[in-house]
């Protein structure tokens, strides 16, 4: 059931109850989470947080809390799937959630009033019909007991005989719809995408309610990033979405009468350079390492090189000053970089190198773009060392958000460097070594374990990074035709200990649309070989089984998709 | 040089501005034997005055030079000692009506007298106020807000608030909950106040 009203029926709803949010952890879910903070505190709505990272962690919150607290709000967690059945919800426990992952279970949206939905309902694309998918069970026995009243022995034995005839065409019909509704969900379910970033939906909420600022703004803006930079949603998608937040962007800057630079913030809609944090990095290690320019001029190869040498001789940057800290370059090359490449973006065949996106300024010398802090949160989340719990990290990341704690934020870019780096050197290795292999119907990489930096990626987020990155790469140097529209299935060790990988897949390049299948696919190659997998993760692209499965599985795959 | 001891005194307070020295009780008590040989000089002087009017002139004003130089060295006690107590009166806010033991081993007995007395009129005016008593000693600052994040930095099991509603506090876990809740537990090292 989809709230119409978020003030009156989930905001003013919730005033002076003891509420529990259930974070995911994920970058949107971070910025959504910071938002509704906000929210409640105006409210003063007492809560507790949680974050979890799959079906497993969650199920143990709500076991832990279900005594004592009756609603929950899910943050990106929990849409997809039937939460009153798998959690075994009380009746009289209420669940707000607010999901970006799509598609969301039909049982959520049919829910009446357990189960209620933030997201605008046309969010939901496909959506069959109640009568579809439900139907009164009771219907038929009710008749039974009719018939089984009417007396007079002589017309029974007629009437079995139009009663058989009845039911027969009773159960026809019946198997017709279920044939149907399984048909219907089937279609219904076979894509697993993202909808719009759950940030911007409750900015919304705080601008309906005249509580948003700048800060809040900022949350929405880094999360619709992060969807783009992740590639979860499409281009125009996020055209679409930046616009409003252009506009409020414009609105709330013009409201303030702080114009002292070292205490005002500034959101300022720019356009900016699908490098990766080259404003605080060199001007070659950007270029070199961002997957754009990395996938267009091939830079993993030697002549890829010279590529990059070439067009830095073009742009007139001597190689010293390219080299050294993007802030410390001379002012006048620091000012034309943005120009100069633009404008040579044809010539080395980067078209589409600029992009819209925001800009943070705050004091003299901090100023952020919405991709810095992306990246630097997902170093603090995924990233840190390895004997973090991952609620520290989120607390981290929560202080990375917040202004006051730039150390926080430093040197998480300094990580994200690293991360960059490394996807860049095993997409390299992984062309070098010819270890991306085709199988048919689709393309699969495997890194092996102790590989260069292979923990790294047992990540969801910088597996999927890497994804992209290796499935442009091989497309870019791949003599197959077919190349652009064959998908990619990547798996990454998970845990040595139990023996487990993950496994991802990606819709090939030609599709050009995040929508993607292998959800489903996954799930019946797994039924084919009959292994013991589970699927602990919210967003069904990813799946887990055990090492020692995985070439029964990749056949059954194979055999599957082709 | 008459006045010099006292000085020190003063400027001793002056350079722990903020910190209780110990009780510097030898210059105390040099400063007060000056005061005295001082008085005494002075009332000998006194004494040979009257007896022979002669040469009054000079001792007048020998007098007058020594009346300063004791009154002088008075007004330094004061100030030492008030300044002592200034801070001392601080620190009963600060810490509460018992005194942490580094700081009670600098005080003078007599600081030690004042002290006490102190806090018990005060506990006897907080009793007095409102009808079952208040405690002034609380929120000397007003709270920005009723309610505040708090994160829990131990396993600490299930937590029953004064509403009773009931709350598991698990490690890393954050809540939003009023103020007067979290105080103890905040004091008690469960909870860590996130700003």
């Amino acid at each position: 059931m989809y709230v119409e009203d978020l003030k009156k029926d989930f905001y003013e709803f919730l005033a002076g109850k003891r509420v529990f949010l259930v974070v995911h952890y994920d970058i949107d879910s971070i910025c959504a989470c910071k938002i509704l903070q906000s929210l409640l505190r105006y409210k003063h709505v007492s809560y507790s947080l949680a974050v979890v990272r799959g079906l497993e962690d969650l199920k143990t919150a709500y076991h832990e809390n279900c005594a004592d607290v009756k609603y929950y709000i899910l943050l990106n967690c929990g849409g997809t799937l039937d939460v009153i059945e798998e959690l075994e919800a009380d009746e009289d426990v209420t669940f707000f959630i607010l999901d970006s992952h799509r598609p969301t279970d039909l049982c959520n949206i049919y829910s009446n009033g357990q189960v209620k939905l933030l997201s605008l309902p046309d969010e939901d694309v496909g959506v069959p019909h109640f009568h579809d998918i439900f139907r009164e069970e009771s219907d038929e026995e009710e008749e039974d007991e009719n018939d089984s009243e009417g007396s007079g022995s002589e017309d029974r034995a007629s009437k079995r005989r139009r009663l058989d005839e009845e039911s027969i065409m009773k159960r026809r019909e019946r198997r017709l719809w279920e044939e149907n509704r399984d048909k219907l969900v089937f279609d219904y379910s076979q894509f697993t995408y993202y909808a719009r970033a759950s940030a911007i939906r409750l900015f919304e909420l705080a601008w309906q309610l005249n509580k948003e600022d700048k800060d809040l703004l900022w949350l929405a803006i880094v999360a619709l990033t992060e969807q783009m930079l992740f590639g979860k949603i499409e281009n125009t998608q996020y055209t679409l979405e930046i616009g409003p937040l252009q506009a409020h962007a414009n609105r709330l800057q013009n409201m303030t009468n702080d114009t002292d630079v070292l205490t005002s913030l500034k959101i300022a809609f720019e356009k900016d350079l699908r490098l990766a944090l080259y404003r605080h990095w060199s001007v070659e290690d950007s270029l070199k390492y961002s997957m754009f320019t990395a996938v267009k001029m091939k830079l993993w190869s030697l002549r890829g090189d010279k590529k990059l040498h070439e067009l830095l001789a073009d742009m007139g940057f001597p190689l010293i000053q390219s080299r050294q800290a993007f802030k410390s370059m001379d002012l006048q090359l620091r000012k034309e970089f943005h120009e100069v490449l633009e404008k040579l973006s044809e010539k080395y065949g980067l078209q589409d190198l600029v992009y819209a996106s925001f800009t943070l300024q705050y004091g003299y010398r901090n100023k952020y773009c919405a991709a810095d802090i992306v990246y630097a949160l997902l170093a603090i989340l995924e990233a840190s060392p390895r004997d973090k719990k991952p609620e520290e990290l989120f607390n981290l990341a929560l202080d990375c958000l917040s202004r006051s704690k730039k150390e926080v934020l430093d040197s998480a870019i300094e990580r994200a460097k690293i991360i960059v780096k490394t996807l860049f050197k095993t997409a390299q290795s992984a062309l070098d070594l010819k270890q991306i292999i085709t199988a048919g119907p689709f393309v699969y990489y495997i890194i092996q374990e102790g590989c260069l930096d292979w923990y790294m990626f047992s990540h969801l987020q910088i597996l999927l990074l890497l994804a992209h990155f290796i499935l442009r790469a091989y497309v870019a140097v791949s003599r197959n035709r077919k190349a652009p529209s064959l998908p990619l299935v990547v798996s990454a060790p998970k845990s040595m200990d139990a023996g487990t990988c993950i496994i991802l897949g990606i819709p090939p390049l030609c599709e050009n649309s995040p929508k993607n299948f292998f959800g489903k696919a996954f799930e019946q190659a797994a039924e084919r070989i009959n292994c013991d997998s589970k699927c602990d993760y919210f967003d069904t692209s990813y799946f887990e089984i055990h090492t020692k499965d995985r070439t029964r599985f990749f056949d059954a795959l194979t055999a599957l998709l082709s | 040089m008459y006045g010099e001891k006292a000085y020190a005194l003063v400027k001793e307070c002056a350079n722990h501005e903020n910190s209780l020295p110990p009780y510097n009780a030898s210059l105390v008590q040099e400063v007060s034997n000056e005061i005295r040989t001082l008085v005494e000089e002075n009332q000998e002087d006194a004494q040979t005055s009257t007896e022979e009017t002669s040469d009054s002139g000079s001792v007048v004003s020998t007098i007058r030079l020594r009346h300063a130089a004791v009154k002088r060295n008075l007004r330094c006690l004061m100030a030492y000692h008030y300044n002592r107590l200034r801070l001392l009166r601080k620190m009963r806010w600060e810490f509460g009506s018992i005194l942490p033991a580094d700081i009670k081993s600098n005080l003078s007995p007599a600081e030690i007298e004042w002290f006490a007395k102190y806090s018990r009129s005060l506990a006897s005016y907080m009793r007095s106020v409102g009808d079952d008593g208040l405690n002034l000693a609380v929120d000397l600052k007003p709270p920005k807000s009723l309610y505040i994040e708090v994160k829990c930095t131990v396993d600490y099991g299930r937590y029953e608030l004064n509403d009773g509603t009931v709350l598991l506090l698990k490690k890393d876990s954050r809540h939003y909950l009023p103020r007067s809740e979290c105080e103890e537990l905040v004091r008690q090292g469960v909870f860590e106040h996130i700003l």
